[in-house]
């Protein structure tokens, strides 16, 4: 998976993982950023349990919580974990 | 005159299947199983008036539903060798309903009979369904549904879920059409998302990171107890509780969750943590903090136990009050992360922990009860007077007081009341007396509604 379609697919588990709470055009409208659309914790737990399910990344909140903001940052979270980059 | 007779539950074609016990389960299971005839008081009990009264077929047609819909009411559990316990669906079977006959305006005083005389009595697991149903019939019709459920079938937020499922099939609703639009997580499939490489994944990483906090927390929280003779001299004493009822609280930690950026339960968590490490001694604070496990929507759904320790340890949590409430929150994310394991391993792995004289004190316990999908200005409204004046209305009481626990010298319930959050505390007089503990609740709503004043609504 390059790093567009696995952006693609984070954009995807974090509408998910809003359950309801966010759409995508409201992630657009706010530059995909997390924080401010108001995501709740249970919404990132639920992302980054999606993350490891579904990407097989497991991602330390503990460690890195600031890159935890947008969609971009938690992608190349996972980026930087090997997955994801660019061939 | 109250009139005692019996009716029958018949469960016929629904789920069944055999395999392994989910963590919660033997987690709860070997609680229940240790404490023998004491093992009711964790016995999860509910007396429910109907309104209005139903005839009984209808009662118990909604009860099948009920327990068509959720696996954990008609489970078995068996041990299986030392160290294994199997979970038995049956999908077949029937639950004695206790009913008791008596004029309507004595309804109130049999159901809180019938439901200790339900509750009371320990659930034999291997042998009977993990649930139990009394009806009071006045007049023909059912007055109060009681029912007690075992701690293996659900836990707190599995009993809510519960709640709402009985209230839309009285509705009409069925089973089938209820999971269709919210599935929700059986235990079997619960346990064999354990048993997959995944799970066993996490098993081990939730009990290295438990084992590892613990070698690193604090081996003493309270470096000065208040009592310390009496763990020898009194090994029965009482633990008092206390609870603080505060409205100024409630509207307080809105106020300050938004402007840090974390949730409610942060704040609560992070004003505990600053305050028992003020108190304490111990600049470093470790609470066993329980956590719901229902962070997928399919277990949010799910009536079964799932709830376990998470271990939370915050350094220098006494420094700085919003720094505390900051770091709780991605603290508490990394603890709640690992709060899904198997509980027998984890003991074995702590017990030489604590043989070794290397594991921290781990006898604080933090447990936000709170159901997100209820407020406490739901059904109050909110108040509109300064954070100030609000504060003159918490009330502090003295409900009750507790067997000795072990392994708990503090453990703080955070509970949503009608405009107002509730704190409930109860701790071993050894370690805090009850000037401490009411230093510690009043301190912990005033870290909270002090910082809501400062950032500029009094």
């Amino acid at each position: 998976m390059d790093s567009s379609a696995l952006r693609t697919k984070i954009l995807g588990l974090a509408i998910a993982a809003g359950d309801g709470s966010v759409t995508a055009d409201e992630l657009a409208g706010a530059n995909y950023s997390l924080r401010d659309v108001g995501y709740s914790s249970l919404s990132y737990m639920r992302l980054i349990d999606s993350i490891e399910n579904e990407v097989g990344v497991y991602l330390d909140p503990e460690a890195d919580i600031e890159h935890y903001e947008t969609i971009d940052s938690v992608t190349a979270l996972v980026v930087a974990s090997g997955i994801g980059a660019d061939a | 005159m109250t009139t005692v007779e019996e009716r029958t539950i018949t469960l016929d074609c629904a789920r069944a299947g055999t395999g392994p016990a989910t963590w919660g389960q033997r987690a709860i299971w070997g609680v229940v199983t240790r404490l023998g005839d004491d093992a009711p008081r964790y016995t999860l009990r509910l007396d429910l008036p109907l309104t209005p009264p139903r005839p009984a077929a209808r009662v118990i047609a909604d009860l099948t539903e009920l327990l068509r819909m959720h696996d954990s009411l008609h489970t078995r559990l068996l041990p299986d060798g030392d160290d294994g316990l199997e979970q038995v669906v049956d999908g077949t079977g029937e639950l004695a309903v206790e009913v008791r006959t008596c004029p309507a305006a004595q309804a109130p005083a049999v159901g809180a009979a019938l439901l200790e005389e339900l509750a009371g009595r320990s659930f034999d697991h291997a042998r009977q369904w993990p649930f139990r149903v009394g009806f009071v019939e006045c007049d023909g019709l059912v007055h109060r549904l009681v029912l007690a459920a075992s701690h293996t079938a659900m836990d707190l937020w599995g009993e809510g879920r519960m709640l709402r499922d009985l209230e839309l099939i009285e509705a009409g609703q069925s089973a089938e059409s209820l999971l269709q639009a919210r599935p929700a997580l059986q235990p079997l499939e619960a346990a064999a998302l354990q048993a997959s490489p995944l799970g066993r994944r996490r098993d081990e990483g939730a009990r290295r990171y438990w084992c590892e906090r613990l070698a690193a927390g604090p081996r003493r929280l309270f470096l000065d107890p208040a009592a310390p003779e009496l763990a020898v001299t009194d090994p029965g004493r009482l633990f008092p509780n206390a609870l603080l009822r505060s409205p100024a609280l409630a509207v307080a930690v809105e106020r300050v969750a938004s402007e840090l950026a974390v949730s409610d339960a942060a704040v609560l968590l992070g004003a505990a943590s600053h305050q028992l490490a003020n108190m304490s001694g111990s600049s470093d604070v470790l609470f066993q903090v329980v956590v719901s496990n229902r962070f997928q929507p399919v277990a949010a759904e799910s009536v079964s136990t799932m709830a376990q320790e998470a271990v939370f340890l915050l350094t220098d949590a006494d420094k700085d009050f919003k720094d505390a409430v900051r770091r709780t929150r991605s603290v508490s994310f990394s603890a709640f992360r690992h709060a899904g394991y198997d509980k027998w391993a984890l003991d074995r792995e702590v017990a030489q922990l604590v043989a070794s004289g290397e594991a921290a004190d781990h006898s604080c316990w933090w447990n936000d009860t709170r159901d997100p999908s209820s407020g406490p200005f739901d059904t109050v409204e909110r108040p509109r007077s300064a954070l100030g004046e609000l504060s003159g209305r918490t009330e502090l009481s003295w409900p009750t007081e507790f067997l000795p626990r072990t392994n708990v010298s503090v453990a703080v319930d955070v509970l949503t009341a009608p405009g107002a959050l509730d704190l409930a505390m109860t701790a071993d007089p050894a370690v805090l007396s009850r000037e401490g503990m009411e230093h510690f609740l009043r301190g912990v709503e005033t870290l909270v509604v002090a910082e809501a004043i400062t950032l500029g609504d009094g």
